[in-house]
C-alpha cells in the first residue's frame, strides 16, 4: 500500500502511513514470523500451506504483504468479505495455482503466493462449499499458500488444520506497541510523554491498529501526547464503541443485550471493569442505585481476584455477569446518558504519580532495611513521624537523612517541598 | 518458582503414561534425541501450566527472553503485567530496563531482523 | 543497653534489646527459647503471634544472634510477606539464600529464615510456603511472625512451636518510654507519656516513634505536643474521607481515597483499618457506629478477596453513603 500523497497531511491515516513494509517493521510474534519465513524459504511443491491464526488487529495480513514484498513474491489475495463461492475462488486463484508462472520467473519474481484471508469468516450455505474448495486448492496448488484466521478452534476446521502448517499468533505485547507509538511520534515530530504512550499501549489490548488510531485521534485533538491529553479518548470505530457499550450497560432495559455487551466491544474486561467503576457515580447519581451497583461491582472484583489467584478461568463468566447484568439491574431510577471517561482514571493517575510512588518505595525500602520492617509498615509506622520531623526540624532531619541514606529527592518528599499531590 | 523456558530443553521428572498423554494433549512435545520436552503449541497454555504445576508440585512461571539484551525474566516483573493480553506464556519481549532505552523501535527492528532470519 | 546499636538515629533501633535477657515482658517465651539455645538441634520451626510492635521481631533477632554467633547476619534471611510480590518471589529469595549457605558447618546449627507478616499471605500462598518449609528444613529453620494466628493455616501451625506474645502492659510501655527519654535527655511530662500510650494501642514501635518525633518539636514533651504529633502523623484525610462519605459526597470521598493510596502509599487494608478507628472519633449514636463497623468489617474481608482495592474501597464508601442517607447521620458529623 502506498501513501496517498495528493491529500493533505491531515487526511492521511497513520495506520496506513506506518503500515509495515518490511518484515522487521512488523512488531510482535517473533517466533511465528521466524517460522513463516523459514517455511517460505524452504517451500517446494508438495509443502503444506501455512495457516496463521490468532486475534484480529495484530498484523497477520500485514505480515503476509510484507513477506511477499520482501521476498519478491506476487500476492493474490482473497478475503472473507469478498469472493466466497467455490467457483469464484477457483477462478481467481485457479490460474496461478495450477499453472507455472514462467513469465513471472522471467521477470524476476520468484512466483506467486495465494493468501486466503480470514478463512473462518466462511459460513456454511452462502459460501457453497467454500471451505471444501479451499482445501481442494491448497492440496493441489503448485504455489505457496497462506491462510489467515481468527479462531480455528471449531471442529469444522479440523480437516483444514491437518492439511496446514499451523502458526499461532498472539496479541502484541504492550512494550512493543509503546515502542511503535514512540517511533511514530518521532517521525511525525509530535511532542510526547513516554508515560502517556504506555497508557495507550496498556489500553490497546494488544491491538496495534487501535493503538495507532488512538494516538492519531489524540494528536488531532491536542497537538501533542501528554498524560493529560490521553485522559479522554474520542470514540473509536470498533464493532461497538466504548461509549455505546457503557451507555447500554448502565441504561439499557434489554437484559439480554447487556449480557452480551462485553462480547461485542473490543475492550479487555479488566479495563472495562475499571471504566465502569470510574463512571458509575457520574451515571447513577442516586445513592441507592450507586450503592447497589457498587455491591455488584465489588462481587465482580472478588470473582476476578479468586480467578487470578486460583487460575480457575471458569469464574470469568461470573465476573462478567456481575459487572454487566449485576450493575444494570441495580438501577431503579431514571437517568439520561452522560459522556463517559475513557481510559480509566486509574491508569492516568498511576502514570502521573509514578514519581511519587517511586519515591515512597525508595524511602520505605531504606527504612525497612535499617529498622527490620516491611515497606508497608514503614509507610504506616515510620514515614508519618519522619514527615513531622522533616517538616518542622530540618537540622534534626539531616541526621535521619544521613543515617537512612536518603538522597535529596527523598528528603524533599518528607519535608513536603515536593510531594506532587493530585490537585483537589 | 520453576522457570520453564519456552521451546526446548525442558527436563521433567519421570511421568507415567497418563500424565505423558496429558502433556502431549496440552501442547508439549518430546525430543527423543535430547530426551527433553519442548513446547509445541500454546493452544492450551493454561492446561499446560496446570499439568506442569502438578508434576513439579510447584508453581510455574514461563520465562520471557528480552529481545534486546537477552535477559531472561518472568512476566510478573513487568509494569504492563496486568494489562498485557498475552502475558505469561513463554516468548520474546522487552525487559523493564530496555523499555526505557531511547530509539527503542530501532533497537527492536535490528534484533528482530537477526532473529527471524531476514536476509 | 549494649553499645552495638548506640549510633542508631532511630530510637526504635537504638534501644532494641540485643540479647534475650534484655527483653522485657514475655519471660516465659524467653525461658523456652533459651532451652533451644542449649540444644539447637531440637529447635523446630517457630511461629510468633501477637499484636504489632510488642517485641516479636526483637526476640527473633536476639535468638538469631545467640544461636548463630557474631556472623549471624550471614546466616539469617529476613523477609516480609508484603514486600515480596507473591509466594514465588519468596521462594526464589529463599532458594538463592540457601544456595550460598550450608547449615551445620562450623558450629552453625542451621540458617534462619525470618518471615514477617505471614498472616498477610493468602491460604494458597501459605500452602506453597509449607512446601518450601519442608524442602528446606534440613538446613534451615523458619521463624514465622504474624499478628493473627487464626489466619495461619493449620498445616503450618502444626509444624511450628507456637509462641503467643501477649500485649504489652501499660506500665511496661511507660517505663520503656521513660527510660529512653532519660537517656536522650528529653523532658517528658506524665500527661505526655499518658497521651503517647493512649494513642499507640500497645504498639511500642509507634510509641517510641511518637516520642522521638515529639522531641524534635519541643524541648518539653507534654500532652499538647504529643497530640500535635499524632494529629499531624495521622492526617486529616481519613477523617475527611469518612465525613464526606457520611454526608453523601461520594466523589469527594473517593478522591481522598485515591490521594491516600497514591500520595501517602497507604494500602486498602490500611485505610480500612484507620476508617474503623475513626468511627469512634465521630459523634454518632452507638447504633450507627455499630452498623458502620459491621459494614467496614465486611469490606475488610472483601478487600482481601478482590483484585482491585480501589473498587472495593469505593464500594464501601457507597455503602456508607447510602446507610448514612437512609438514617440521617449526615447532619450529625
Amino acid at each position: 500500500m502506498t501513501t496517498v500523497n495528493s491529500l493533505s497531511q491531515q487526511a492521511v491515516m497513520w495506520v496506513e502511513k506506518y503500515r509495515p513494509q518490511t518484515l522487521d517493521e512488523v512488531i510482535g510474534n517473533e517466533e511465528a514470523k521466524a517460522m513463516l519465513i523459514s517455511w517460505l524459504k524452504n517451500w517446494k511443491p508438495g509443502s503444506k500451506p501455512a495457516l496463521l491464526y490468532g486475534p484480529p488487529g495484530i498484523g497477520k495480513t500485514t505480515l503476509v504483504h510484507a513477506l511477499a514484498k520482501t521476498f519478491s513474491y506476487d500476492l493474490i489475495e482473497t478475503n472473507a468479505s469478498d469472493i466466497r463461492t467455490a467457483e469464484k475462488i477457483l477462478h481467481v486463484a485457479g490460474h496461478a495455482a495450477f499453472e507455472d508462472s514462467l513469465l513471472q520467473h522471467f521477470l524476476g519474481f520468484k512466483g506467486t503466493i495465494i493468501l486466503f484471508d480470514e478463512v473462518d469468516g466462511i459460513h456454511g450455505r452462502e459460501d457453497a462449499g467454500g471451505l471444501e474448495a479451499i482445501i481442494k486448492i491448497i492440496t493441489q496448488a503448485k504455489v505457496p499458500i497462506i491462510l489467515t484466521a481468527n479462531d480455528v478452534s471449531d471442529p469444522k476446521f479440523r480437516e483444514l488444520k491437518n492439511q496446514c502448517l499451523s502458526i499461532q499468533f498472539f496479541r502484541v505485547r504492550p512494550p512493543l506497541i509503546m515502542a511503535l507509538l514512540e517511533r511514530i511520534c518521532e517521525m511525525e515530530n509530535v511532542k510526547y510523554e513516554k508515560e502517556a504512550l504506555k497508557i495507550l499501549a496498556k489500553v490497546s489490548g494488544g491491538d496495534v491498529r487501535s493503538a495507532i488510531n488512538d494516538l492519531q485521534a489524540i494528536y488531532e485533538r491536542s497537538g501533542k501526547i501528554t498524560i493529560e491529553d490521553v485522559k479522554v479518548l474520542s470514540p473509536r470505530d470498533r464493532e461497538i464503541t466504548i461509549q455505546k457499550a457503557l451507555e447500554e450497560l448502565f441504561l439499557s432495559d434489554d437484559i439480554e443485550r447487556v449480557k452480551r455487551i462485553l462480547n461485542e466491544v473490543n475492550v479487555d474486561y479488566e479495563i472495562f471493569l475499571q471504566a465502569i467503576h470510574d463512571n458509575l457515580p457520574y451515571q447513577y447519581k442516586n445513592l441507592e442505585d450507586l450503592a447497589s451497583a457498587y455491591d455488584k461491582l465489588s462481587m465482580a472484583d472478588i470473582f476476578l481476584g479468586r480467578m487470578k489467584r486460583t487460575q480457575n478461568w471458569s469464574l470469568l463468566k461470573y465476573v462478567i455477569e456481575e459487572m454487566s447484568m449485576g450493575v444494570n439491574l441495580s438501577r431503579k431510577g431514571k437517568y439520561t446518558p452522560i459522556g463517559f471517561k475513557f481510559p480509566p482514571s486509574k491508569l492516568i493517575l498511576m502514570a502521573r504519580t509514578k514519581l511519587t510512588r517511586e519515591v515512597l518505595d525508595k524511602i520505605s525500602s531504606l527504612i525497612g532495611k535499617q529498622c527490620h520492617v516491611s515497606r508497608q509498615r514503614a509507610i504506616r509506622d515510620f514515614i508519618p513521624f519522619l514527615r513531622v520531623i522533616f517538616e518542622n526540624n530540618p537540622a534534626e532531619a539531616k541526621k535521619f537523612a544521613s543515617w537512612f541514606n536518603f538522597t535529596e529527592d527523598l528528603s524533599s518528599y518528607l519535608s513536603g517541598k515536593s510531594r506532587g499531590f493530585i490537585k483537589k | 518458582m520453576v522457570i520453564v523456558v519456552g521451546k526446548k530443553g525442558i527436563k521433567l521428572p519421570f511421568v507415567g503414561k497418563d500424565k505423558f498423554a496429558d502433556l502431549m494433549k496440552a501442547g508439549l512435545g518430546y525430543d527423543r534425541v535430547t530426551r527433553t520436552f519442548y513446547i509445541q503449541s500454546l493452544d492450551y497454555a493454561d492446561r499446560l501450566k496446570a499439568t506442569l504445576s502438578e508434576i513439579f508440585k510447584d508453581d510455574i512461571v514461563f520465562a520471557q527472553i528480552c529481545l534486546i539484551c537477552g535477559k531472561v525474566f518472568p512476566c510478573n516483573e513487568c509494569e504492563f503485567f496486568n494489562d498485557c493480553k498475552s502475558n505469561d506464556y513463554p516468548s520474546y519481549c522487552i525487559c523493564k530496563s530496555c523499555i526505557e532505552k531511547p530509539k527503542l523501535f530501532n533497537l527492536y527492528a535490528d534484533k528482530s531482523k537477526k532473529f527471524i532470519g531476514y536476509r | 543497653m549494649s553499645s552495638s546499636y548506640s549510633t542508631a538515629v532511630m530510637w526504635v533501633e537504638k534501644y532494641r534489646p540485643q540479647t534475650l535477657d534484655e527483653v522485657i515482658n514475655h519471660e516465659q517465651i524467653v525461658e523456652s527459647l533459651k532451652g533451644f539455645l542449649k540444644n539447637p538441634a531440637t529447635m523446630p520451626h517457630l511461629l510468633f503471634a501477637g499484636p504489632p510492635g510488642n517485641g516479636k521481631t526483637s526476640v527473633a533477632l536476639c535468638l538469631a544472634k545467640e544461636l548463630l554467633g557474631s556472623n549471624w547476619r550471614n546466616y539469617t534471611l529476613e523477609l516480609n510477606a508484603s514486600d515480596e510480590r507473591g509466594i514465588q518471589m519468596v521462594r526464589e529469595r529463599i532458594k538463592t539464600f540457601a544456595r550460598h549457605i550450608t547449615g551445620g558447618i562450623g558450629g552453625i546449627p542451621f540458617s534462619l529464615i525470618i518471615l514477617d507478616e505471614s498472616d498477610q499471605m493468602t491460604a494458597e500462598a501459605q500452602t506453597a510456603l509449607r512446601r518450601i518449609m519442608e524442602s528446606f528444613s534440613r538446613t534451615s529453620r523458619f521463624i514465622l511472625i504474624c499478628n493473627y494466628i487464626g489466619k495461619i493455616i493449620e498445616p503450618i501451625q502444626s509444624r511450628c512451636a507456637i509462641f503467643r506474645f501477649s500485649p504489652l502492659k501499660r506500665e511496661d510501655v511507660e517505663a520503656y518510654l521513660k527510660r529512653i527519654a532519660k537517656n536522650e535527655g528529653v523532658h517528658v511530662t506524665d500527661t505526655g507519656i499518658e497521651a503517647i500510650v493512649d494513642e499507640c494501642n500497645g504498639d511500642l514501635r509507634r510509641a517510641i516513634n511518637t516520642l522521638q518525633a515529639a522531641s524534635t518539636l519541643s524541648k518539653t514533651v507534654d500532652k499538647k505536643v504529643v497530640l500535635q504529633v499524632v494529629g499531624k502523623a495521622k492526617g486529616e484525610e481519613i477523617r475527611e474521607m469518612l465525613k464526606k462519605a457520611l454526608k453523601g459526597d461520594f466523589l469527594g470521598s473517593r478522591e481522598l481515597m485515591y490521594e491516600l493510596m497514591v500520595n501517602y502509599g497507604l494500602s486498602g487494608s490500611d485505610i480500612i483499618r484507620q476508617l474503623h478507628a475513626e468511627v469512634f472519633n465521630l459523634k454518632l449514636p452507638p447504633q450507627a457506629q455499630l452498623e458502620l463497623i459491621s459494614t467496614i468489617g465486611e469490606y475488610d474481608f472483601r478487600i482481601t478477596e478482590g483484585a482491585n482495592e480501589d473498587i472495593q474501597l469505593s464500594a464501601l464508601i457507597a455503602q456508607i453513603a447510602r446507610l448514612s442517607m437512609r438514617e440521617g447521620w449526615g447532619k450529625l458529623v
